[in-house]
């Protein structure tokens, strides 16, 4: 394996020029500037297509991406996403995954430095999704959907390149996950019986979003007894009580992907997205004395909770400190009594909702140029 | 675009990391003596952070007459310092004993923390542990601050016993005075 080294050699340009017979998958190979996967190797015509896509200006620098702190240009995102496969309509929802995740409160230097498996998910909403082809239905998580998979990889890719997050040295993962090969995926609203998450956080339907968390990999949950809100939703809660996971421990954000038949049941009895993520919360946890062991290995666990919760062996501990920080969901094929839950890496990173489209977005407090810490 | 032209016998390759602006700034001045300087203790609350910080703390005032020791928690062992938490240790002390370093993310903000610290003007030692030695090189050149030098005690930190902590207590006291004094003493 290549040994990457932080500065960028030749300086000044982002381009070089070999001779023609060279083998240019291995080149890039060669020079550590993959993710694993043969890359896709760039051309003048698809960079030049690409930037003309986020507006021109290909020295202009969208965001500077941890821990690397190289400098995110137009151009050099254009580069990453040609590498990864991705055409040219795709490019406003990877540069809005980026501002997204290099917004202080997501703490990507932190995510890309952990020893946890975390690695950032990206959920699409709005138009913007259908206009580019991508998948939340049927396999939504999976693979054979170029959208969903070369924006993901891009996000990765510049994570990789710039942000320099390249394993063991800077991205220190015990395991890692597949998601850090790519981790994108739309919601599947022509098929929900709810309002989009996005329009549940205040956008307009015609509004697109990103959305980017902190995640461990999809743990499925299956159910094909219950017919009922509570049944479902208990089956949930508990794959949500593991302790674990981050989140049982650290408190934070997680997400809950549902799938169509048990999101449809549930919608039937009348429940709404709050009674979903209010009754999620309040029967999933652990007691103190669980995540403790009983104080048999001394104190230590104590100081990672949040100070509001009584440190008593019978107080129930929630897996997140809140209700809004279980971030629903409604995904899937149309067959299939199976969800997903999603731990986060927990309170060290916030969730960002970020508009796709800057003129979009909800004022008030807590939001900045239409940027929503969650 | 471009700087370079591709013709029949060439191609041309691109270079997908942008630019770092690093530059190389100074560490802190040292001081010519520990004696009779404030000591701050920043705790990241890691698991053990604090046995291994008191621990050391006392080890260290064996021989050496801190006028004070302070000492502060920051929230998160993921995050860095609040810049404000930065500013009253700054205000208020002399020197900076912070751990622990154990992990991916707490070794970053430990050596993101300290670099802040010696940039204004107070030498800040780290502790990290074995496994985090390349990441804290890495960490600090990204960070422009090559001069930075760490204390490196033995992994795991997490997870052992007393006698364990005791140890690793011994190594930073060895270390300590020279990360702060920038030589032997």
């Amino acid at each position: 394996m290549v040994t990457q080294t932080l500065d960028q050699v030749g300086a000044e340009t982002a381009v070089d020029s070999v001779p023609a017979c060279t083998d240019l998958v291995e080149y890039y190979y060669e020079r550590g500037w993959h993710d694993g996967l043969p890359v896709v190797p760039p051309t003048e015509e698809k960079i030049d297509a690409v930037v003309a896509a986020l507006g021109g200006d290909p020295q202009f620098v969208e965001c500077k991406v941890a821990p690397r702190w190289g400098a995110l240009t137009r151009e050099v995102l254009a580069i990453n996403m040609v590498m990864a496969g991705c055409r040219p309509e795709y490019a406003p929802i990877v540069r809005a995954a980026m501002l997204a995740l290099t917004d202080r409160a997501f703490n990507l230097n932190g995510v890309q430095a952990t020893t946890h498996v975390a690695s950032p998910l990206v959920v699409v909403n709005g138009p913007i999704a259908a206009q580019v082809g991508m998948n939340g239905g049927a396999n939504a998580f999976g693979s054979g959907n170029r959208a969903n998979a070369t924006i993901g990889r891009a996000v990765r890719l510049i994570m990789l390149n710039v942000g320099g997050g390249w394993p063991p040295d800077f991205d220190k993962s015990t395991l890692g996950h597949p998601g850090k090969y790519t981790y994108c995926v739309a919601e599947n609203e022509a098929d929900s019986p709810y309002a989009p998450y996005h329009v549940d956080h205040g956008y307009n339907p015609t509004d697109s979003t990103v959305f980017v968390i902190a995640a461990e990999a999809p743990h499925s949950v299956t159910d094909h007894q219950c017919n009922d809100p509570e049944g479902i939703l208990d089956t949930m809660c508990s794959a949500m009580s593991t302790i674990a996971s981050n989140s049982a421990v650290l408190g934070g954000h997680c997400t809950v992907a549902l799938g169509l038949e048990h999101a449809k049941t549930i919608a039937k009895a009348g429940w709404t997205r709050s009674d979903i993520r209010h009754y999620l919360w309040m029967y999933s946890g652990n007691s103190f004395r669980a995540i403790s062991r009983d104080n048999c290995y001394g104190k230590v666990y104590n100081r990672n909770l949040p100070k509001w919760l009584k440190r008593d062996p019978d107080t129930r501990i929630p897996i997140v400190p809140s209700s809004d920080n279980i971030h629903l969901f409604i995904m899937g094929g149309h067959a299939g009594r199976f969800s997903a839950f999603i731990p986060g890496w927990g309170h060290m990173s916030t969730p960002v909702l970020k508009p796709i489209d800057s003129a979009a977005g909800p004022a008030g407090n807590g939001c900045t140029d239409g940027v929503c810490a969650l | 675009m471009l700087m370079k032209v591709s013709d029949a016998n060439s191609v041309l390759v691109f270079d997908p990391r942008g630019l770092v602006d690093s530059g190389d700034t100074p560490i802190a001045p040292r001081p010519k003596k520990l004696d009779g300087l404030r000591l701050a203790v920043l705790d990241n609350s890691k698991w053990n952070a604090n046995k291994v910080l008191r621990t050391s703390t006392a080890a260290l005032e064996k021989s050496v007459k801190f006028a004070k020791v302070n000492y502060y928690v920051k929230h998160s062992f993921s995050k860095d310092a609040e810049p404000e938490l930065i500013a009253e240790i700054a205000a208020n002390n002399d020197l900076v004993l912070t751990a622990i370093g154990d992990c991916g993310s707490c070794c970053s903000c430990c050596i993101r923390d300290s670099v802040a610290l010696e940039k204004l003007g107070i030498p800040a030692a780290a502790i990290i542990t074995t496994e985090f030695e390349r990441e804290t090189e890495l960490t600090r050149t990204a960070l422009g601050m090559q001069g930075l030098i760490p204390i490196v005690i033995d992994h795991p930190v997490s997870s052992i016993t007393q006698a364990e902590i005791e140890s690793r207590a011994a190594q930073v006291a060895l270390q300590a005075p020279k990360v702060w004094l920038g030589r032997e003493e």
